[in-house]
This record gives structure tokens, sequence and C-alpha cells, in this order.
């Protein structure tokens, strides 16, 4: 089942439409820097200094900049269709009236969604990596504090800024599957998604969330940052892995105590 | 059916009525969208489930198919309760219009819902002979979003086919279907009620349950008016019969009716009846003695009786005075 869920994936605009801006936004930044010479400042992003130097800085900015908004956002627009895209479609009906069971049919699209944001990952880092490199060439890093970072390295880091990165998504699609699975509503789940993402940012920016702002799912997108310093800076990367799977289990467990009792109409 | 021995199902308890529904109740927040509902289909019936829009049909065949939970009551399958795991094993169908994956052919949607019954071996053949049936070979390999209403409706038939059902449950299966849709349709259902599958179909047209059901169940407001052979529920809506009367004269002939039996005069003018001007045809419903006394009366009375028609109510009218209150 889960091959037919990645194949309906695969014939859905929707998931292109994620897919190629993942692969668009490091050419396109690529190209502006070739073509403008100007880059972020030092300071504002990670290595902004050696932008124009070495190819392994690429994907890091690009990472910087995407979790952000961008991929948080990729990833709500094709959770957020999960189970309401089905339910509006009138397949999922369809669907549950076959011998697969409910909990069964829940798991295979949980899957999809998490291997699909991991792809969006990878194509994201992925074509800015290849981009760096054939534009700009890879050298070894220099680290901040002056000691230099194999291409090899570097490389291996970037991996892992993008895995770090992608627990706190893989939570974000948890808690959209939650609202596509209590709603049925696929554009309401994904706006609803987006909302969720600016207004965490926007409450821990005003410094209204007090001792909860650690725990915030969307201030775990930048925790990543921290596998850059030298030493690496622990206590904030492991925080935003528990913290992580805390709200992905939560939101998980609770969209599927929703999905297997809800009534099936439309 | 093609492959029935190797599916490997348990032998069913002979005897055991394919389908029941006991006290089966659904509201949506106050509102009672079905009322205790007790309703029994016999193994090998075509089961007539009949009611206006909104009787409640769809949500009674939500309920038997497991899409919607009971606010109160049971669905039984073949003896078993069907919230038993695998309980709908042997049943298959489908409720309003059939939804499918638009972006995918016909042949990748049921690819994908025999995989999602568990089905790996010999699924092509499986699907062709289903797509076979329906009249869908030609056409299994467009996107279903290219498909005509009546093409989904056939796919939704085919779709449920191919789980090798004993009991095939279809709301409304010939809806959105031109004539000669219908008449294939409703071939399809006799000739696989002759191979022994029990068919339990939602309907509003009762012209329809009456081709092809030898039982019937009718709904109104989520409650059962009626159950029982087609016969029987036919005999007991129609109930006693209406004739139309052509006189010499028309007024004495109602003024002595109304004196001298206990008929009453239809309001209303009648159809006619052929070579008599309409305003000079009665309508009538006898009183206890049927035609006789009224003919004696006006007989009697030198009245010329010219015709006297007895006429069955059509089958809407039928339909109509079973679903009113
Ligand atoms: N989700 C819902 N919420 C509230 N009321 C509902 C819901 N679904 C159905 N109903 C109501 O329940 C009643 C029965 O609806 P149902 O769809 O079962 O009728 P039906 O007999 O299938 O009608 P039709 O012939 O039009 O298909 C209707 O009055 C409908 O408005
Ligand atoms: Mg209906």
């Amino acid at each position: 089942m889960l091959f037919w869920e990645l194949f309906k994936l695969s014939r859905q605009r929707r998931t292109y439409l994620g897919l190629g801006a993942a692969a668009l936004v490091p050419i396109i930044f690529v190209a502006a820097i070739e073509i403008t010479h100007q880059g972020p400042e030092a300071g504002d992003a990670p290595f902004a200094a050696q932008l124009f130097s070495n190819g392994l800085v690429i994907p890091l900015i690009t990472l910087a900049f995407g979790s952000f908004v961008m991929l948080p956002a990729i990833v709500v627009l094709v959770a957020g269709d999960t189970v309401a895209g089905e339910a509006s479609a009138g397949t999922l009906k369809t669907i549950l009236s076959r011998s697969i069971g409910r909990t069964r049919f829940f798991l295979v699209k949980v899957a999809a969604v998490a291997l699909y944001t991991l792809a969006v990952l990878v194509v994201f880092a992925g074509v800015g990596l290849l981009a760096g490199w054939l534009v700009v060439g890879l050298k070894p890093l220099a680290g901040p504090d002056g000691t230099p970072i194999p291409v090899g390295e570097g490389i291996a880091l970037i991996w892992a800024c993008a895995g770090v990165l992608a627990l706190p998504l893989l939570a974000l699609a948890a808690v959209v599957v939650f609202l596509s699975a209590a709603t049925h509503n696929s554009t309401a789940s994904v706006v609803g998604g987006i909302v969720f993402v600016l207004l965490l940012r926007l409450v821990s920016g005003l410094g209204l969330t007090g001792f909860l702002d650690p725990y915030l799912i969307t201030n775990q997108f930048d925790a990543w940052l921290n596998l850059l310093r030298q030493p690496v800076d622990w206590p904030p990367v492991v925080r935003a892995i528990w913290v992580s799977v805390l709200w992905m289990v939560g939101f998980f467990l609770g969209a599927w105590g929703i999905f297997v009792r809800r009534d099936i109409l439309g | 059916m093609a492959g029935k021995s190797a599916s490997g199902k348990a032998p069913l308890e002979s005897g055991a009525p394919a389908l029941r529904l006991l006290g089966l109740s659904k509201r949506f927040g106050n509102f009672a969208a079905v009322e205790r509902l007790d309703l029994t289909v016999r193994k090998g019936d075509v089961y007539g489930f009949l009611g206006p829009n909104g009787s409640g049909k769809s949500t009674t065949i939500r309920m038997i198919l497991g899409l919607i939970r009971p606010s109160a009551g049971e669905v039984r399958i073949f003896d078993r309760p069907s919230t038993v795991p695998g309980a709908r094993e042997n049943v298959a169908g489908f409720v309003e219009a059939p939804g499918f994956y638009e972006y995918l052919s016909g042949w990748n949607n049921l690819r994908m819902l025999a995989a999602a019954d568990g089905r790996s071996r010999d699924v092509a053949s499986l699907l062709r002979w289903a797509l076979e049936i329906v009249g869908l070979a030609g056409r299994a390999n467009d996107r279903v979003g290219a498909y005509s209403q009546g093409m989904k409706q056939r796919l939704a038939i085919a779709s449920a086919l191919i789980r090798q059902p004993e009991l095939l449950i279809l709301d409304e299966p010939t809806n959105g279907l031109d004539p000669a849709g219908m008449r294939d349709v409703r071939d399809l259902i006799r000739r696989l009620s002759a191979e022994g599958l029990t068919i339990f179909l939602s309907s509003h047209l009762l012209a329809e349950v009456e081709q092809l059901c030898n039982r019937v169940a009718v709904i109104s407001r989520g409650r059962l008016i009626v159950e029982g052979d087609l016969r029987e529920v036919v005999e007991h809506a129609r109930g006693r019969l209406e004739y139309h009367l052509v006189t010499g004269d028309p007024a004495r002939a109602r003024q002595l009716l109304e004196s001298r039996t206990d008929a009453m005069i239809l309001d209303g003018s009648s159809e006619g009846i052929e070579s008599f001007a309409p305003q000079d045809v009665l309508r009538i419903s006898p009183g206890e003695g049927g035609a006789g006394p009224v003919v004696k009366v006006l007989v009697e009375e030198g009245v010329e009786v010219l015709a006297l028609v007895p006429v069955h109510p059509g089958l809407e009218e039928t339909f109509l005075r079973l679903t009113e209150d």
C-alpha cells in the first residue's frame, strides 16, 4: 500500500509544486549571487564571508533561509491534504470500504508524508550542494575559530544539519496531519498549518511565550545552526531532538485517534 | 465466480441471514436520520431498499459498510456483529456517487483497491474480468477524471466485484445512467443474483425495485414503513381499487351515489377514458360492497351506465402512498 500511496503522490501536481520549489530556490539563489555579486552580510547567515569562494556555503545559507518559512510551508502543503484531500474527493469512503484497516491506512499515509518531507530536504540541500560545487567549487571550509574543515567533513556536516532540521519539520507535518484528520478540509489544514507557524513565530518574537519558548516547535527550526559552532553547542540540538519527537508523537497519536473513530461522510 | 474457491474464505453456516439490521439508529446532532431500523436480508435475496430523497438510505448503507458508527443498534453480517474484525470480508459495495482518484486511470484505481483488499495474486485477470462485465474494458487506461458519470458508476460496480463478495451493497446503482446503461446494470444484477450473490440495493424508483427484487423494505424519514415480499408490499400499498364511471347523466349519478351508497366521489378530473369527455367521467372509490351496489342503484333509478373501469394506481402513486403520512 505504501507503494500506491507514493504512486498517488507522484501523480499529483501539489507534490511537484513543493519538490520543484525545493529544487528551484537554491538554483535561483546561486544564479542571483553570480549575477549581482551580492549576498547576505557576514553574521546574517552561516559562513557568509566565504559565500563567493566556497560552494559548501551555498546549501548552508539556503537551509538557513528555507528553514524560516519555505520548507515548513512546503511540508504543510502536502501534509494538509493527506486525509482531507481524500475525504473531499470521496475516495476515503471508497478505500475504507475495503479490507484495509483504518489504522493501517493511516500509517501508510503518515509514512508517505514523512518520506515526502525527507525528500524535500534531500532535494533542497542536494541541489544547493550540487549548484555550489558546479558554480563556485568546493574547498575546505574555514571554521568559525579558524580551524579548517575538510570538504568531506563539510558535506557530512551539511547532511547532519539537514537531519536535525528534519525532526521539527516532521513534527510540523504531524500537527498538520492532525488538522487534516480533524477538519477533513484541505484548505483549512494548509492555511491553519501556515498560520500556526507564523503565529508561534510572532508570539515568540514578541516575548509572550515565557518559559514555554524553548519548547515551541518553531523554535527548533534553527537548532541545527548550533552544529556549525566550534565546538558544537549540543544542548539546543539535543533539546530540538526530544522536543520535536514529543510534538510528533503527541499529534500523531491525536490524529490517529480521530482518524479511526471519525464518521466518513461526503 | 472466478477464483472463489481459491479465496480461502471460511464456509458460511447455511441458513444464517446475509444481513440483519437490529434497532439501527443514527442521529446527527438532534436530527434522527435513521431510527430503530430492523430488517433481515436472507441469502439469495435481491433486496430493495426503497425510500424518497433524504429518507436515510445512504446513511443506513454507510453504517452497513462501516463508514459511520451507529448511534444505537447493530449490523449483523452473516450472523456476526459487524464490529468483529473481518466481519465485512464477504461484503462489497459503495455509497452515493462513487469516489475514485480522478488523476489515475480506471485500471490503476482498481489495482490500488485490490491492494487495499490485500490481494496480490491474479490481480490482472480479476480486473479484466470485472471490467469486461461492466463494459469498461476498452476505457480502462483512461483517467477516471475523463469518465462520464455512468462510466464511474460502472467502475464502482467493477470495484465491488473484484472483492468477490457474497453480499453486494449498492446505493442507487442506476443513478446517472442512460436507459441503455440502466438496462445493462439491471441485467447484471439479475445475472449476479442468478450466480448466487445476495444483493441489497437502494432506490427511489419503485419500478426498478419491482423489476429486480424479491423482497423490499420501504423507509421514510428514517423509519421503516413496511418490509416483506415485493408482491405483498405492493398489494398492501395499493389498497382498495378506484373506478372511473361514465353514465348518461353524471349530475344525477353523483347525487344518487352520495345519498344512496357509501361510495366516495374523488375530486380532480381523471385522465378520462377513451371516447368520453373528461367532464362526464366520475372517479369513485366504492364502499364496503365494491362496485356492485353502485351499479345496482344507478340501474334501479334508470341512469344509464356506459362504462365502469377499475383503475390501478400507478407505481408512483403507490410509492407516494407508502411514504407519505
Ligand atoms: N452529516 C450529516 N449531518 C447532518 N444531517 C445529515 C448528514 N448526512 C445526512 N444527513 C441527513 O440525514 C437524512 C438522510 O440522508 P441520506 O443521505 O441517508 O438520505 P437518502 O435516503 O440516501 O437520500 P437520497 O435519495 O437523496 O440519496 C437527510 O435528511 C440528510 O439531510
Ligand atoms: Mg442517498
